[in-house]
């Protein structure tokens, strides 16, 4: 059975911001391993960007949700969906790193597709071509729709729709 | 009125470059609080990475000196593909800037486009707003997004 029944959603707060702000940066790794800074410049780096994305998101997607991911109560992610009429467009999954490789983020995606099925809908997402977590989205059934050289869209469709 | 051309890149160039990549990194960089020693380590870093980067994810793209009264002023990395002409990349440095040699540049590659009928398209990093409201005003709609990037496109209008 690929649904833990520990993971759990729950609404983000501003009380949230701190792990928030570590799942942003567990997800942007690549840049930031190959960097020879300090934690304090990395904060720097990962709190403006992410801050940049929340005022983007709020303004573009107000009806989105964001949720922090809970593993037994514990927070290990974070999920933004914005529900459209043909489809969930997943804006963001990430799950810290230590959190990684236990099934969290399958749950999480498994569960959108079961509700998209469920309204007749697709489950969307957009990812670079060199991102990591496409691996998952195609184990999980997603198909490119569109790659324009840096973008990929992944799109799932249930198959008796 | 300025005068501002295009040439292509000589290996010449190869220092100027290095130099138009670091002054299009200076405010974001400046916010880290690192010296000079520092600076110069990282932006020559994220130069070669992003050269080797270009290098094989755009093996069509043409580079070339931006030059505003015969003076280099940055650089444009463009591709000309079949279905669409992209702005791979777009700098200038910080003493030209302000003077409307990117809106000019990008302005003309939609004329050749739109006599090509073909659309023109870029991407931009979440972050840099500047350059994204500038692409923006200049009539490129954002057609994807990613958690790091904006696709966008400008659409010539039909004739």
């Amino acid at each position: 059975m690929s649904d833990l029944p520990n993971i759990t959603l729950r609404s983000v707060t501003r009380a949230d911001r701190e792990i928030l702000l570590a799942v942003y940066a567990a997800s942007r790794i690549i840049e930031l391993s190959m960097l020879p800074w300090n934690d304090s410049q990395k904060r720097i780096f990962v709190e403006h960007q992410y801050d940049a994305q929340t005022s983007y998101y709020a303004e573009k997607y107000p009806a989105a949700t964001h949720d922090v991911i809970l593993s037994d109560g514990t927070a290990v992610g974070r999920l933004y969906v914005d529900r459209r009429t043909n489809e969930i467009a997943i804006l963001d999954v990430a799950v810290l790193t230590e959190f990684r490789g236990q099934g969290i983020g399958t749950t999480v995606i498994k569960r959108l597709q079961a509700e998209a099925a469920a309204t007749g809908r697709a489950v969307g997402v957009f990812v670079e071509v060199f991102n990591p977590s496409q691996k998952l989205f195609g184990e999980l059934g997603f198909a490119v729709v569109a790659d324009d050289g840096m973008n990929r869209r992944f799109e799932w469709r249930d198959a008796a729709a | 009125m300025s005068e501002i051309k295009l040439r292509p890149v000589s290996d010449h160039d190869e220092a100027f470059l290095r130099d138009v990549y670091a002054s299009s990194r200076d405010a974001e960089v400046a916010a880290f609080g690192w010296d000079e020693v520092q600076r110069a380590a990282f932006l020559a870093m994220q130069f070669s990475i992003q050269q080797r980067a270009y290098a094989m994810q755009y093996p069509l793209a043409r580079t070339s000196v931006i030059l505003c009264d015969h003076v280099p002023a940055g650089r444009m990395i463009v591709e000309r593909l079949d279905g669409e002409i992209s702005l791979t990349d777009i700098a200038v440095l910080p003493d030209f800037r302000g003077r409307g040699i990117a809106s000019a540049l990008i302005r003309e590659l939609q004329a050749e486009a739109a006599a090509a009928a073909k659309p023109v398209t870029l991407h931009v990093d979440r972050g840099n707003t500047a350059a994204f409201k500038l692409y923006e005003k200049l009539g490129f709609a954002v057609t994807s997004e990613t958690q790091m990037n904006f696709a966008m496109q400008w659409t010539p209008p039909d004739k």
